[in-house]
């Protein structure tokens, strides 16, 4: 059976009682909450942020997991495992009852309007058991060819002694199935979607557009967008590019009136279903480096995007401008300050220097940020599971070059 | 067509003066109250050599550059030190920028020689070119001499020299690649890339067409324009050990030529210069460095020039995700331009030879010019050099470059048929010994700032 991966994601105020010096208490408590987490085998990513309620303070706690299976097991491992931090946690939530995450989750859980996933149909354990395979057939190499008496022999050969060297290490090998949908016919239906609603919709929109954003540029207040090196972003400089990976909380809130409402709601809907049909697996807009991604809009007319992210803030930020500047201006420009565009997809996220000033005022630092395997790049996983997947069975020798060629 | 402002960009920004074999790096301090850094750049200004071509042969330049805490000395306001960029408000040694270049352990700033907490601060850098030693010593006698008289200190000096053809100290022909500026007036080699203006020069289009941010002056004086910011960085290469370690694992162990074969393969080009993509088993000689090369389709795998080489690090061309074509766009927004030049005895001879140390200390003054130290300089160390997932690597970092994190050393991977070789427990070969980040005015500017300088002297308690 296939593993599924889902987003939760919860957003609701704090208790007024909570509220002070919260963001200070989920500082103290993250290593520790880290440490807890590695228990719950179901969790990819989790993260706990502060973020501005409708009043404009930092009112409301954001938590957000990526996980396999059921939500049901994975709340119930959750609750186990953060059992020492439940009051501080779940507990600043107006409304949490003690011993009820199952309970308050069911009440406030938010769905996520476009989920993204860079390595769907792997598990945390099957992730975390295709990187010891390759570790330790890396390692098995490392003690150098030669020694293993593997000088001048075929790719077969050096496969196989390999092979014989990792079995039992208690290792899954082989092929698992990742519950790939085997071309659904609702792609076909999608495509249709596209071509005869999407599409001419579009362009009948587009002096709408035009006069939307014309308006919108002389009516907009203007706000000082901070300084990509504003000293106000040493904290989250500080946590970031520590490490492989990053974590990334923005929020934003949406340009007024009932256009740019619909128009996103249409946008996020149009990526998901492309997400899901066209490119299941792989890459954002030529992005290989997100593990998870989602945006999700709340009630207050704010939009919040999280993505769990491989490399510098920069290089991430570069990859947006350079190769996926016109899905995130198409889902952006209905969010207020967003650089000029053009006809809604065009300009925006393409003006390098605009558009990360804009990304820096509206992120958020992460007071709690925890990822299951730190070390390993989307690419990373992916290749490890090749090497899994190719680590049983019989090949040919060309077969078994390539194979090793992974390696 | 782009036109660019000759005769007010400062020279070292548009060429290397390789004809002007000796330098002469100079890092001022004017820490003493009773300095008079305006007197000083008000007559040094009008020895600063533009861009622009001289009437007669020069046969010296002289170009300056300055610090955050130098342009506050000069007396800018809060406003206009605050329109810099923040690293260069930080300085290369703040927290922040080494969390940034990965500056930790041997290369921490606090053992720096230069630029570090324990060492003075420095305000300028005054960059001195001459054809001969004897040249080069008179006209620093000269520079200094006159930054003695007005109450400056030399806080540290490098001496540079290019030697014909310029190879760095472990042997390898250096100065090679280097982008094509835009409207420069040095002829554009067939191998180079053209490069927006924007890319280093401050006030022209980059390679988003978009300006860079400039620093503003409170009267509505442009400060960046024509200006340019400049990485300094000394790293002492340890040229013995570096040998040492290619003799040691090379295949068979300790052979000359395996050795250099492994070396050539950490570089990425041979002793030569020659491109191993183009030559993957023999050193063709001198002559191949400047022919033209990519990856993406000559070597995807890696098989002939290793996949975490230093050029293709410090230079992906065409080989990153997704395609040739978008690696070349993206990867034409985190160019550099080198200025650097060995310090120290020169390192001759065999493998060997090379690898029985001396003890002497000898390595490269890296300068490099960009329009964003995040976007480039920083970008290029960061993303590329010191990424250990570089190109779907798994766990190195520059072989040649990168500080060793890890007491284990680290490994480099040299793909091959059947299955690739990896070398584990590299130990670091360059050590960084200091350095800063500047902003190198354009002549106009560095008039204003004289005059702003000079109203601050004149206005310091009596
Ligand atoms: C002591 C340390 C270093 C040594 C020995 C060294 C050596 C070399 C050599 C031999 C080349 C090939 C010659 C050429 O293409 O011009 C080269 C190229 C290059 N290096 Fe370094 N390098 C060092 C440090 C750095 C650093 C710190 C950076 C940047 C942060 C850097 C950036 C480059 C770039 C951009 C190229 C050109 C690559 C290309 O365009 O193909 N190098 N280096």
């Amino acid at each position: 059976m296939a593993v599924r991966q889902h987003a939760l994601t919860i957003v609701a105020p704090v208790r007024p009682s909570a509220r002070h010096g919260l963001s200070a208490r989920l500082d103290a408590v993250e290593s520790d909450v880290q440490d807890a987490l590695v228990s719950v085998t179901s969790l990819h990513f989790a993260r706990f942020v502060l973020i501005d309620g409708p009043d404009g303070v930092a009112s409301r706690l954001a938590f957000e997991s990526n996980h396999d299976g059921e939500q049901a097991d994975h709340l119930a491992a959750l609750a186990t495992a953060l059992a020492p931090f439940e009051e501080l946690l779940f507990g600043s939530w107006e409304g949490y009852h003690t011993g009820d995450l199952a309970g308050f989750v069911a009440k406030n859980a938010l769905p996520a309007s476009t989920f993204y996933l860079g390595h769907p149909g792997l598990s945390v354990a099957q992730i975390l058991n295709d990187r010891d395979v390759r570790l330790r057939l890396e390692a098995l190499l490392d003690d150098d060819v030669a020694d293993l008496g593997l000088e001048g022999e075929s790719a077969v050969v050096i496969r196989n002694r390999l092979l014989d060297r990792l079995a039992g290490a208690g290792l899954v090998t082989g092929p698992v199935d990742r519950g790939f949908p085997a071309q659904p016919s609702s792609t076909i239906v999608f495509y249709v979607l596209v071509v005869f609603v999407v599409v001419p919709a579009a362009l009948l929109g587009l002096p709408f557009a035009l006069w939307v954003e014309s308006r919108e540029r002389r009516s907009e207040s203007p706000r000082e967008l901070v300084a990509e090196d504003d000293p106000k972003l040493d904290p989250i400089n500080r946590r970031e590019d520590a490490i492989t990976q990053n974590g990334l909380t923005h929020h934003v809130p949406m340009r007024p009136g009932v256009v740019r409402a619909r128009v996103m709601r249409i946008v996020l809907w149009f990526l998901e279903n492309a997400r899901r049909r066209i490119a299941y697996e792989g890459t954002l807009g030529g992005i290989s480096s997100i593990h998870f991604a989602r945006w999700v809009m709340l009630d207050d007319d704010t939009v919040l995007f999280f993505s769990n992210y491989d490399g510098s803030w920069e290089a991430y930020l570069g990859d947006f401008v350079d190769k996926a500047h016109i899905y995130l201006t198409a889902v952006w420009s209905n969010t207020k300050w967003f650089p000029d565009t053009n006809a809604l997809i065009f300009g925006g996220a393409s003006k390098e220097n605009a558009f990360k000033r804009w990304t820096r005022t509206f992120q958020i630092e992460n007071r709690i940020w925890y990822s299951a395997y730190k070390n390993l790049t989307v690419s990373d996983v992916l290749r490890n599971a090749l090497v899994r997947e190719g680590a049983s069975g019989d090949m040919t020798e060309a077969q078994a070059r390539a194979w090793l060629a992974r390696l | 067509m782009t036109q660019l402002e000759l005769s007010d960009i400062q020279g070292i920004v548009l060429f290397g003066y390789g004809s002007l074999p000796h330098a002469r790096w100079v890092h001022v301090s004017f820490e003493n109250d009773e300095s008079e850094p305006g007197t000083w750049l008000s007559e040094l200004r009008h020895e600063v050599h533009a861009s622009a071509r001289g009437k007669r042969r020069q046969e010296e330049r002289i170009n300056v550059a300055f610090t955050h805490t130098g342009l506050a000395r000069l007396g800018l306001a809060e406003s206009e030190l605050a329109s810099f960029p923040r690293e260069l408000q930080q300085g290369m040694s703040d927290q922040l920028r080494s969390h940034v270049l990965g500056d930790v352990d041997e290369n921490d700033p606090k053992a720096w020689e230069l630029g570090g907490p324990s060492n003075g601060p420095i305000h300028a850098l005054v960059m001195l070119y001459a054809k001969n030693v004897d040249a080069i010593a008179a006209l620093r006698d000269r520079v200094v001499g006159r930054i003695a008289a007005l109450g400056g200190v030399v806080v540290h000096e490098d001496s540079g020299e290019l030697r014909d053809p310029l190879h760095e100290p472990f042997g390898f022909r250096d100065g090679i690649t280097q982008p094509h500026v835009t409207g420069s007036p040095r002829p554009r080699d067939p191998h180079e890339d053209e490069v927006p203006a924007g890319e280093f020069v401050l006030g022209y289009r980059n390679a988003y067409d978009e300006f860079p941010p400039s620093p503003q002056g409170t009267d509505g004086f442009d400060i960046g324009s024509n200006g340019s910011y400049l990485v300094y960085r000394k790293l002492q290469q340890d040229t013995a050990g570096f040998w040492q370690c290619m003799l040691d694992r090379a295949r068979p162990n300790g052979d000359a030529k395996a050795a250099t074969k492994l070396a050539s393969s950490l570089v990425g080009r041979w002793p030569s210069g020659a491109p191993l993509v183009n030559y993957p088993d023999h050193d063709p000689g001198p002559g191949a460095e400047k022919e033209a090369f990519a990856f993406h389709d000559a070597d995807p795998a890696g098989t002939k020039c290793p996949l975490g080489a230093h050029i293709r690090r410090a230079n992906p061309r065409d080989m990153l995700a997704p395609s040739a074509n978008e690696s070349r766009r993206a990867v034409g927004r985190h160019r550099l331009l080198r200025r650097g030049r060995p310090y120290g005895p020169i390192s001759k001879g065999t493998p060997a030879q090379r690898a029985t140390p001396d003890g002497a200390d000898r390595g490269l003054v890296f300068i490099a010019l960009n329009a964003s130290f995040r976007r480039q300089f920083e970008f290029v160390q960061q993303t590329w050099l010191n990424n250990p997932k570089f190109a779907g690597l798994y766990d190195e970092r520059d072989p040649i470059t990168a500080s060793v994190m890890d007491e284990r050393g680290q490994h480099f991977s040299i793909p091959s048929v059947p299955v690739r070789r990896r070398l584990a427990c590299l130990p670091q070969f360059v050590t960084l010994r200091g350095g800063g980040y500047f902003f190198v005015p354009s002549l106009r500017a560095l008039a204003w700032l004289a005059s702003r300088a000079t109203k601050r002297d004149a206005a310091r308690p009596p």
